[in-house]
């Protein structure tokens, strides 16, 4: 996990020292994740429950938003950071005349990755890029329970978190509408070695006896705006 | 470095990167989606609870144990409730236990509620707090009633004997059968007359033929089943004493309770016939002479009569009584007592102190303790007894130990007797075993302070708790006694009496030439033995076994006297043992 950080920290490091022009941008999109352990856990619950609960939804690709900076440098390659934030979410559910059960899993996910790109291709109004990232993420899930009989109800809220290292390859493409304003899309593939999810005092939550981590590989693709400054 | 110079550029990201955030921080995703599930109504057909009865009415009128049956499939079964009149009846998981005689009377609505899960499915059900409420309801029949009629009074009004008893309250009521047994000695009873009563109402019975004596009643009610009832005994004799008018004695009696039963009074076997208001009779007869002669009252009914004797009695001039024979006397109380079909207290002038039905008495030597034992209805009973009023006055006894027959009880309160195949010491007053032995059921002795015991051949020493093996001694002798706490006599077949001294385990035999024991009794005052004999009575002297004197008649030896009695131990005479010496 360190190790993520520590890349991302060196790219911005030498930024000042060999950048020639300078980027941002604002992206936003998509993103599907596996979540293999998290549906695991969540058909889990639906079987053990006092009934058969439903699962109206299971952890579905949702908006991802990011935003980074990128620093030309020597052989046609840039080099930069982003800032990215995802979510998404799970639901178990059962209703009679008799009362319902609930249990909703959200999911957050918040990252930071330092990210380089080469130049493929220059045209007059557009370029296409490859890009790889590496950097850290930080996962929370919140485990809202609720079930109410008649007047009678009861609900609880469990709260889980890990570390995962995320890596990232994809190409990107942009647009000069203008000297300094682009149009910027990504796509690219998320890679994550998710750390295992922990309450506050470290407890791990188990499908049978395997703990359970929230991963979020999966495809990314993003849209969005972008200026460079003047140099 | 000139990335950083245009610090109003870097300005211009600081507004997207704000928005950056803030677009993070509100676009979180919310689980949503709601299904309902409906539920199919639940089908209660095959469901049921009942009790283990052939009807919804149940009669009660014993204590009853209902069993309860269910039928729910699937469903999980919380509580299972019996509500007599709304009242929850006690209850051990699936059997009721009904007590007839903690519920009122008659017909009383019996309610059988089981709670039990709805079985449909639904959450509330499967979470186990959807339930539904099974009834069945009964009426219950209570009847507490007594099953067995008790005999509850011997009234006397009006001068006949009334018999009541308790109602038979019960619906198979058929009728009462009475039965009356009588006694000629107060001790042996037979049936003597039997009464069937069909009214349930009629739960008394006038016998007009009783006019004293020993009789007991039993009450039994064929209903369902014959019930038998629990023997009650009475009696009430006649008062009797005399006086002298001049040289003539005149007898008196006391006043007749059952005087409407009575016909009239028989004074000397037919020589004068009073009324039943008559209390006295003058004999004609001059005593001055100093014969013997008897009289005798009977009073008649229409169909029976009832026997008293008077013996008036002027042998050797000393005294007269119209008691019966003596045959122990009570340091302690200083009261002698004779039995006659009846015991008899007398104080140390002879006159009647208390007249009871008790038949049998177990003495310590000193008279602190007395011992009876008999029947209460049919549970065989061992009791202390005061000794004056010979009414209960210790713990009652019944168990597997009440005796065969009883030898005997020491001033420390220890109980001998034998129940075969054991003999036993019990220890007064909660009757605690202090010895137990494989024995014969006769030749067991107490010494007078318990500190010894003899038992089939053996003597055993008390240890403080238990008793324990001291010495044995030759077998045979049919009859023992100890005279003092030391000092054991036993009396075989053919006159061959043993003097044996426990404490120095030392023995002293002596023949007593033609005596054939029955009895053997020992008087501290005079420190002689009596012994009955085929042919009479002999008191003989412990200490060398020689025979003092013989008598042709049977008599007794107490308190220093010798008491005899030559009509059928209807009264006595005594004289001093001293005149015999």
């Amino acid at each position: 996990m360190k190790s993520g950080l520590f890349f991302t920290l060196v790219l911005l490091w030498m930024v000042p020292e060999a950048v020639s022009g300078q980027e941002f941008f604002l992206l936003g999109g998509i993103s599907q994740q596996a979540m293999g352990d998290m549906k695991r856990l969540q058909q889990n619950a639906a079987i053990n429950g006092p009934v058969q609960l439903q699962s109206t939804q299971r952890f579905p690709a949702y908006l991802q938003f990011s935003g980074g900076g990128l620093w030309r440098i020597p052989g046609d390659n840039k080099v930069g950071f982003r800032i990215f934030g995802t979510s998404t979410g799970a639901r178990n559910y059962y209703e009679d005349y008799s009362g319902y059960i609930v249990e909703d899993y959200q999911l957050v996910n918040i990252g930071l990755t330092g990210r380089i790109e080469h130049l493929l291709i220059l045209k007059k109004k557009s370029e296409l890029s490859v890009f790889g990232e590496v950097g850290e993420s930080f996962t929370r899930l919140k485990y809202d329970a609720a079930i109410r009989i008649g007047t009678s109800s009861d609900a609880s809220v469990q709260k889980f978190k890990s570390k995962n290292l995320v890596g990232n390859l994809g190409v990107a493409y942009r647009y000069h509408l203008t000297e300094r304003f682009f149009l910027m899309g990504t796509v690219g593939y998320e890679i994550d070695w998710a750390g295992k999810l922990s309450d506050s005092h470290g407890n791990n939550i188990y499908v049978n006896t395997t703990p359970v981590a929230a991963g979020w590989s999966g495809i990314k693709l993003l849209g969005g705006i972008g200026f460079r400054l003047r140099d | 470095m000139n990335t950083f110079k245009n610090k109003k550029q870097y300005k211009r990201i600081v507004g997207p990167l704000i928005a950056l955030v803030a677009i993070l921080v509100t676009s979180c995703f919310e689980p949503s989606g709601t299904v309902f599930t409906k539920v199919p109504a639940p089908d209660y057909s095959g469901v049921r609870i009942d009790l283990s009865t052939a009807s919804d009415t149940i009669f009660i009128d014993q204590p009853t144990l209902l069993y309860v049956n269910t039928e729910t499939g699937s469903r999980k079964v919380f509580s299972i409730v019996l509500y007599l009149n709304d009242t929850v009846v006690y209850n051990d998981y699936s059997t009721f236990w009904i007590e007839p005689r903690s519920h009122a009377k008659g017909p009383q609505p019996l309610r059988l509620v089981m709670t039990m899960a709805t079985g449909d499915g639904s959450l509330a059900d499967k979470v186990g707090v959807s339930s539904v409420e099974v009834t069945h309801n009964y009426v219950a029949v209570i009847d507490a009633s007594p099953m067995t009629p008790k005999i509850t009074a011997f009234d006397s009004t009006g001068g006949t004997m009334t018999v009541r008893w308790e109602k038979y309250e019960r619906s198979d009521f058929q009728h009462y059968t009475l039965y009356k047994m009588c006694s000629s000695n107060g001790y042996s009873f037979d049936d003597c007359q039997e009464i069937q009563i069909n009214s349930r109402g009629q739960n008394f019975w006038n016998d007009v033929d009783y006019v004293g004596g020993a009789v007991r009643y039993r009450v039994n009610v064929t209903a369902t089943h014959e019930l038998y009832g629990q023997i009650r005994s009475y009696y009430w004799i006649l008062e009797t004493r005399y006086t002298l008018d001049g040289k003539r004695p005149v007898l008196h009696w006391s006043k007749l309770l059952y005087y409407s039963n009575a016909k009239n009074i028989v004074v000397n076997y037919g020589a004068s016939t009073l009324g039943v208001s008559d209390t006295l009779y003058t004999d004609a007869t001059d005593l001055g002479g100093g014969e013997i002669r008897s009289d005798h009252i009977t009073i008649t009914s229409a169909v029976s009569s009832q026997n008293y004797s008077f013996n008036i009695e002027s042998y050797r001039g000393k005294l007269f009584f119209n008691r019966a024979l003596p045959y122990r006397y009570n340091p302690a109380a200083k009261v002698y007592y004779s039995f006659n079909g009846y015991m008899q207290v007398l104080d140390d002038s002879l006159e009647l102190v208390t007249t009871g039905i008790p038949p049998w008495l177990s003495m310590s030597a000193g008279g602190t303790h007395l011992i009876t034992g008999g029947y209460d209805g049919s549970v065989i009973t061992m009791r202390e007894i005061d000794p004056v009023t010979l009414e209960t006055a210790g713990t009652i006894y019944q168990g597997a130990s009440v005796a065969n027959s009883y030898s005997g009880v020491s001033d420390n309160g220890i109980v001998v007797l034998s129940k075969y195949p054991n003999n036993y010491g019990l220890q007064l007053p909660d009757y605690h075993v202090v010895f137990q032995a494989n024995g014969r059921t006769s030749g067991m002795a107490i010494s007078p302070a318990g500190t010894y015991l003899m038992s089939n051949d053996s003597i055993y020493k008390f240890n403080g708790s238990v008793y324990q093996g001291w010495m044995n001694i030759s077998p045979g002798n049919d009859y023992s006694l100890f005279i003092d706490d030391n000092t054991l006599i036993t009396i075989s077949p053919g006159g061959l009496m043993k003097r044996i001294v426990a404490g120095a385990k030392n023995t002293s035999s002596f023949n007593l030439d033609n005596v054939f024991p029955y009895s053997l009794e020992y008087d501290p005052v005079s420190q002689r033995l009596l012994i009955w004999t085929n042919t009479g009575a002999v008191i003989v002297n412990p200490e060398n076994g020689n025979v003092v004197v013989r008598f042709s008649y049977y008599c007794h030896l107490v308190n220093g006297k010798v008491f005899f009695s030559e009509y059928s131990g209807s009264s006595f005479i005594w004289l001093p043992y001293s005149e015999f010496e």
